[in-house]
């Protein structure tokens, strides 16, 4: 039996021992099979929505559409190493964001394998992320990441990527070519702002949207599904 | 060397990302206002904005007509004047398919890919 499952018993052991003699039989199997339908249902509704229900399960797999999400990335190592900072992953080193800003090289390759090309009107995927570290009021929406350290940032972005190949609090989406990513990072990583979110006084967010197009970046940023 | 932030003209948000603005911009090779995201380069060259974007290539971002660069100058967010005399822009703003607000486009950063330059002298310039 699985550890959810042993913990959905449990609880509906307790909820019957609790209930038996206190409650008539018909309200007390009632009772018991509306808390066993939440209890399943509390994995499906927590990636659906991306929050954090009361119960015993943890989330899961949440795709749309019983779409499978893309495998995991294998780590290449497209950089050479650099002497200042990086990482090992799958065996292979990765340069720091900071040793890559020092360098000649034009592709960025993080730790968990996502490309930052050149592109955008900023003309770097990389300076792009960057643009989300402080808010731009004058956006109609713009998602800002609390920290602001673009190291940072692209550490948090490469924590929901492996979350979204993991299919883990995510909500996957493929318009066009493009994979958009809705991942639940269980924590407040930034906020709301540009016009919308002055008006709605900066809301907190706990969600990264990362727009791919296969393992190149597009943009990522804090958002509120 | 990306332009300055600009006022900027928009038609809605994006359905791909679902949080950039549909920018109007103007293509400085020939002229004609696309339709482009403001945070997921998605482009359109009319308002049919439920057709699928022009595919998304690895670094350039051409213009569906003249394959121009977009997203460096001369390419510019469309003024008010190019906007009125784009046909499709008239046209679906006169029929009510969407309506016209202005925002700010992304505001120009330091260049954190710029080689620091060397100790023995000024150097490096912009990683483009």
């Amino acid at each position: 039996m699985s550890r959810d499952a042993k913990a959905i018993a449990n609880a509906l052991t307790t909820v019957l021992r609790t209930g038996r003699g206190k409650l008539p039989t018909p309200i007390l199997l009632g009772g018991i099979g509306l808390v066993a339908v939440y209890l399943l249902a509390e994995p499906w509704l927590e990636a659906r929505w991306g929050v954090d229900l009361p119960g015993v399960a943890t989330p899961s797999v949440a795709t749309t559409q019983g779409e499978r999400p893309a495998p995991r990335q294998t780590a290449e190592p497209t950089n050479s190493p650099s002497t200042a900072g990086g990482s090992r992953e799958n065996g292979a080193r990765h340069e720091g964001v900071d040793a890559f800003i020092s360098s000649d090289r034009q592709v960025y390759t993080s730790p968990a394998g996502l490309r930052y090309t050149r592109g955008s009107q900023h003309g770097h995927r990389l300076r792009h992320l960057q643009a989300h570290l402080t808010d731009q009021p004058g956006r109609p929406i713009h998602g800002v990441f609390d920290t602001g350290n673009l190291t940072d940032a692209v550490a948090l972005v490469d924590e929901a990527y492996r979350k979204a190949t993991a299919a883990v609090d995510t909500r996957t989406r493929r318009p066009d070519g493009r994979t958009v990513h809705t991942v639940y990072l269980r924590r407040r990583i930034g906020y709301v702002g540009g016009q919308r979110g002055a008006r709605d006084g900066l809301p907190a967010a706990s969600h990264l949207q990362l727009v791919l197009q296969g393992d190149r970046l597009i943009t990522a940023y804090p958002t509120i599904p | 060397m990306p332009e300055d932030a600009k006022r900027m003209y928009y038609v809605g948000i994006c359905r791909i990302c679902g949080t950039g603005p549909l920018g109007l911009r103007s293509c400085g090779g020939c002229g004609e206002v696309v339709v482009l995201c403001d945070e997921c380069d998605a482009v359109w060259t009319d308002s049919h904005l439920e057709e699928s974007p022009q595919p998304a290539f690895e670094v350039a971002l051409p213009c569906p007509h003249c394959d121009a660069c977009l997203s460096e100058p001369p390419s510019h967010w469309a003024t008010r004047a190019e906007i009125d005399s784009c046909a499709w822009v008239s046209q679906g703003l006169e029929s009510g398919e969407f309506e016209l607000a202005e925002a700010q486009g992304f505001t120009p950063l330091p260049n954190p890919l710029q080689k620091k330059p060397p100790a023995d002298g000024p150097g490096g310039g912009e990683q483009r």
